[in-house]
This record gives structure tokens, sequence and C-alpha cells, in this order.
């Protein structure tokens, strides 16, 4: 098979892919980018209501409204505790650093801004990602649609180009380069609900464990935790979660409780005001659905009225102008509420803390990969509160210089027929899957699965049911599943049938760290060890296959600034501690 | 309830739940429950208006898919011309 060869290729076309691929060509290489799906039509970033996140005093010498307070020491400190100290601090130190750079170049670019607030620039995700789109292809960058990686090809350890499928066409593809940038996002499609467009399944992820790199970190998951669960065609929207931050309100059980009066009013008030959120409220909202509180659908249920919204009518039309969320029609939703029928939400899974490990050139210790973006190993410790849209624009750029530096350097590995004709084997070995159920069947099963025993609350029982699960379906994986076998090009049951083994290793990996990890802190919360442990805990799991099944190591965390309290304190209190611990900031940041 | 979708040059009738809330919902079931191989551009879709990634054409007008309810009798065509296979356009 004739490969096309560039010095870079990058697989995915959000954000942190269209970032790495405009670093790697203004470096002079030359650069192919591969999506899966369309771009601006695809991928993680279209879909963010993003806050580009920076220090306050970093947007007002961008010209902005910011904090003037502010300081990128306090933005540190306040992202750091915010992560429960379990952030990667040289990661952290970068992301911190460079983000004025990242955002003020976007600005240059075309970037609308909204509005500001203390540390964050509003902007929906799409206009990010048709600015990027802009300046790669001005940059000479190769954009590829529709094409799916399903691997990496190697060649004595060393990664030298991807195999994939070209969906239009059901034709493969080689590629080879001398350097790879995994910026393929999360593998939210495993976890029913998610807040994510259909195509982020973990292949970026599945195939850096495939290529002999780590995950690490990958026990931490961000839900959404007021997500609107129903009616179903609205599932995992975030018109809920935006809307209970501009108005308020109790959020009920099935008991009629308000729930939010069940826990202490200082870490409450904080919480539904700011992303910790993200943590607090998607715990005490599981909590109700494990302990049998929930709704039909899982959650809890929130009753905006209309007077509240007709307060609030300035912040409502900022998202939700004339009952439309960004193209979305919220028109039935909006009866429900003149009718004063409760909504029913709760958590969605939104983002992947932890990812493909590497280092502070976002190099995955595997010669020639390198990643970006969600999929890589974030600065955000055991919790998120600031934007991933600016992790990802951080270590994009990282990456594409690193690939593009590294690509100057080699001279680039032949492709191993061998191993393409294995790739093809892979990618096409599903159409003679000998059983019937489909794949998209699975991913639902799976999803439910792993949203309640590896969600915001897990324990070892759990855990391990679902490990079980997994490795019992992977097993038999082919003759459990049938797949349309009609066609190559433009097939969906071939497209789900790939993406169920990413998940499912995903899913293996993630559920072994949270399994290991016997504490609780920021997303990670275990019943069976509901402490945080900073005596023992303050390491993070690192996860590799191996010959024998998946290995487990931990490390030490990178403390280089700040030392983390040492301590063994109830979550709850963790958090409270957390929170005394954050500058004199305000903001949602 | 019934649906009808152009694939290739055929017309072909769909029974779909009653409770269907969108085309995108419909055409998730019909490769479900009738066709395995039925195609709609849906690997990337968000399914909440925002990625403008599923238009097809129902009763004439162009529309997305996970924005639309299905109705008895519709006629859902491809959006343009250009068809890679039956909703799949270039």
């Amino acid at each position: 098979m004739k490969a096309d060869k560039y010095d870079v290729l990058v697989i995915g076309g959000g954000g942190a892919g269209l970032r790495a691929a405009i670093e790697a060509a203004s470096a002079g290489a030359s650069v192919a980018l591969v999506n899966k799906g369309r771009t601006l039509r695809s991928g993680a970033t279209v879909m963010a209501d993003s806050d580009l996140t920076l220090d306050g005093r970093g947007l007002r010498e961008l010209g902005f409204f910011g904090e003037p307070r502010d300081s990128k020491d306090k933005f540190f400190n306040d992202i750091l505790s915010q992560g429960f100290f379990l952030n990667d601090q040289p990661l952290l130190e970068i992301y911190v650093n460079d983000a004025p750079k990242r955002v003020g170049e976007l600005i240059e670019w075309g970037l609308p801004v909204i509005y500001t607030e203390e540390r964050a620039i509003e902007t929906p995700g799409y206009e990010i990602v048709g600015v990027l789109r802009r300046v790669a292809r001005e940059k000479g960058v190769n954009i590829m649609d529709d094409v799916y990686i399903t691997d990496l090809l190697t060649s004595s350890g060393t990664v030298a180009g991807a195999y994939g499928i070209d969906l239009i066409s059901g034709t493969g593809m080689a590629f080879a380069a001398k350097s790879v940038v995994l910026a393929t996002g999360g593998w939210q499609k495993a976890y029913m609900p998610n807040a994510a467009s259909r195509d982020l399944a973990g292949d970026g992820q599945a195939m850096a464990l495939r290529a002999g790199a780590s995950l690490r970190g990958a026990e931490f998951i961000g839900f959404i935790p007021t997500s609107l669960l129903w009616p179903k065609r609205y599932a995992g929207s975030l018109f809920t979660y935006i809307l209970h931050m501009i108005v308020g309100g109790p959020l009920y059980n099935s008991k009629g409780q308000n729930i939010l009066e069940l826990y202490d009013q200082q870490v409450i008030s904080r919480a539904v005001t700011s992303e910790w959120n993200k943590s607090v409220l998607s715990h005490i909202i599981f909590k109700e659905y494990l302990e049998g509180r929930a709704g039909p659908h899982g959650g809890v249920f929130f009753a905006p009225s209309e007077r509240a919204i007709k307060e609030n009518q300035e912040a409502f039309d900022l998202f939700f102008k004339g009952w439309n969320y960004r193209g979305g029609d919220l028109s039935e939703v909006r009866d429900m509420i003149l009718r004063g029928e409760p909504l029913e939400v709760g958590p969605a899974a939104e983002y992947m803390i932890g990812g493909i490990d590497a280092d502070e050139r976002y190099y995955t210790g595997v010669p020639g990969l390198f990643v970006a973006g969600e999929c890589a190993i974030s600065p955000f410790g055991a919790n998120r509160v600031v934007a991933a849209t600016t992790e990802m624009l951080v270590s994009g750029a990282i990456a594409g210089r690193t690939a593009a530096e590294h690509a100057g350097a080699s001279s680039g590995e032949a492709l191993p027929e061998d191993k393409i004709r294995k790739a093809e084997e892979m990618a096409f070995g599903a159409l003679r899957a000998e059983g019937q159920a489909a794949p998209r069947a699975v991913i639902e099963e799976l999803g439910g699965m792993t949203w309640r025993h590896l969600g915001p609350i897990r324990d070892a029982h759990g855990i391990s049911e679902l490990l079980n699960y997994v490795r019992r379906i992977r097993r038999d994986l082919m003759k459990l599943i049938g797949v349309y076998d009609g066609r190559s090009y433009y097939n969906l049951d071939l497209i789900e049938a790939i993406e169920l083994q990413n998940m499912l290793d995903v899913v293996e990996a993630s559920a072994t760290s949270a399994l290991a990890r016997e504490e609780s802190r920021g997303a990670h919360y275990r019943a069976d060890f509901p402490m945080m442990d900073n005596n023992s805990w303050l390491k993070e799991t690192l996860v590799r296959s191996s010959p024998g099944g998946l290995s487990l190591s931990f490390r030490r965390v990178r403390a280089s600034r700040i030392q983390p309290p040492a301590g063994v304190y109830d979550y709850m209190d963790a958090v409270k501690l957390m929170m005394s611990m954050r500058s004199d900031i305000t903001g949602g940041h | 309830m019934k649906i009808k979708v152009l694939r290739g040059a055929e017309l072909v009738s769909y029974a779909i739940p009653e409770s269907t809330g969108t085309l995108l919902e419909a055409f998730d079931y019909i490769r479900l429950h009738h066709d395995r191989g039925f195609a709609y551009y849906s690997h990337q879709a968000c399914g909440l208006g925002m990625c403008k990634g599923c238009s097809v054409r129902a009763n004439g007008q162009v529309v997305l898919a996970c924005q639309t309810r299905p109705m008895d009798g519709m006629v859902v065509e491809p959006s343009i011309k250009n068809v890679v296979v039956d909703l799949v356009v270039k």
C-alpha cells in the first residue's frame, strides 16, 4: 500500500489538533490533519460554551475587563487548591503562563468576544474552531475530513504513522509521519448520558495504550451535574446547567426534599455559583440516585419559574434568546416550564480530566508520539474549574512545536507492510463478526454500566462488576456483535464496532485506576473510602498495556511550587478546606 | 407512525414508535430495528442542533434531523443531490 508522507500527522480536528497543526506548520513542517468528522461540525470544541480562562491581569493586558487584583500566582493557587492538590504543577505552571499568549493570538486572528468576566472570555467554541481552521489552512495544513484513524503504525517501538478508513470511499489509508500528534478528545460516548457529540469514543487513548503509552489519572472524570435528562431529545443538554447558574433555586429529590438544604450552606452557596458545581453538585445528586430518591431517569428536579427567568432576562438571552440554544430548539422544554412542570436534571459525562501521560513538551515517552487537548493528561488535578478550551490551545501549541522539532531531527521510519496489513485487518475485521447484537446497543448498555459504576460516586463492588462486564464483553465481542457487511463506506455499524473496542479498552483502564485509588478526592469519590488522604494518596495512577493485561503503577504528584497540606479529611471537609485556600478573587473560576 | 425515506431510487416506508422525538431518533430506530445498513450522517452528531451535521430534506424543506419532530407520512430525502449513500451527502 502506498502511504501519504508527512513530517507531522495530527489526529483530531477540534481546537487542540488545529492549534498543534498551526504550530507545526509554522515551524516549517509538512502537516496533515485527519478528522473523524467534518471540521467545524465535529469534535468537542464546537459544542463548548467556552469561557477561555486566564488570570485577570493578563485579561486586562489584552484590553478587556478583568480582575485587576488577580495575578498568575493567585490563578495558579486557585486551580491547584480547587484541583485538590493532585495537579501536575509543572504542567499547571505552563497553563497559567501560556494562557494569555494563546488567548491573545486567537483574538488577533479574529476571535469574537461576547463578554468577559474576572478571569474569563466568553465565546462559543465553534468560533474558536472557525478561526483556527482558517489559520491552519493559511499555513498550508492539509485538512482531511471524514477519515477515521483506527490505529497507529509503529516500527521497532517508534510511531511511524497511522492507518485509517476514509469513511466516504470506504478505502483504507496509510499515513507515514515522522511525528504523530493525538488530539482526539475524550471518551464520553462510553457514558449514557453524556454531554458530548457521538464521535468522542476514546480512540486516541486506546491507540496510545496499544502503542505503549500510559494513561495517567484516568479515574478522574468530570460531570455536568444538572444536565437535562428528559425529554430524550435533550438528554445531556447543558441548558438546565446554565439556567440553574442564572436563576438558582432548589433541587428536589423524589421525596420532595430540597437536597441543597441537606449540606453545609457555605459549601453549597459557593458550589451553586461557581465551577465547584461540577464536583459538589454531581456528588450530592448522584447520592440521591444511589439511595433511591431520584426521579425516573436518575436525576433530581429543578423547577425554574417563568418569573425568575424574566427577572434574569438579560443573562438568559445571552445564551437562550428566543428559547434557542445555539441552534437547538428549546420550545418543548419552554412549554414544560410554562406549565410549571419540573425538569429532571442529573450528571452527564463532560470532561476527561486524566489522559495520555506526557511530559512538559507533551511527549508521551513513545518515540514519535505527542498529545494535546483533552486526550492528554490535564493540569487540573482531581477537579477541573478552569477552561479546557484554554488548555487545548496551550498543549496544542507545545505538542505541535515538539512534534515539528522531532520530525526535523528524524529521518523517518519506513512503514512495515506487515504492520499495515495488521492495521487493515483490525479496521475492517469487525465486518466478519458472527453475532447478532448491534454495536450501538452494546454501547448503550456499556454507557448505563459506566454511569452507574464509574460515575461521581464509586465503590470496589461496583467497579469490579464493571470490570468483569467489560472483560467478558471484550473476550467474545465478535461472537456477541453482528456488523452490517454490505459495504465498507459510511457503515455506521462498522464505525461503532471499532469505537466499542476502543471504549472497552479505555473503560477498563479508567476503572482499574478508580479501583486502585482507595480514597476520595475531587471528581473521584469512593463510598468505601470516603476520606481524602493527603498522607498516602498524593500520587497519580498510571496504567499501561502489558502482555498479561493492564499494569498499574503510581507516581508521586509533582509539587514543584506549593506543598499540599498534610492530613486525612472527610470529603466534604476537604471541599471546604480547598474552598478556604482559594485567593480573594471572586467569580466562577 | 410511518415515515418514508428515500434510499437510492426507492422511497421506503418504515414504522417508528409514536413517542419518537426527532428524526435523528427515528433514524437510529430504523437502523437498530429495520435495517442495520441504513446510513445517515451521524457518527459525529451532537444531537442538540449545534453541529449542523445532520441536514436532511423533510417534506421538501432542508432541516436538521435532530431538531425535527417526525410526523406520520413524512417524506425524508438527502439534503442535496450529491449522495454517498442513503441520506449521507458529500
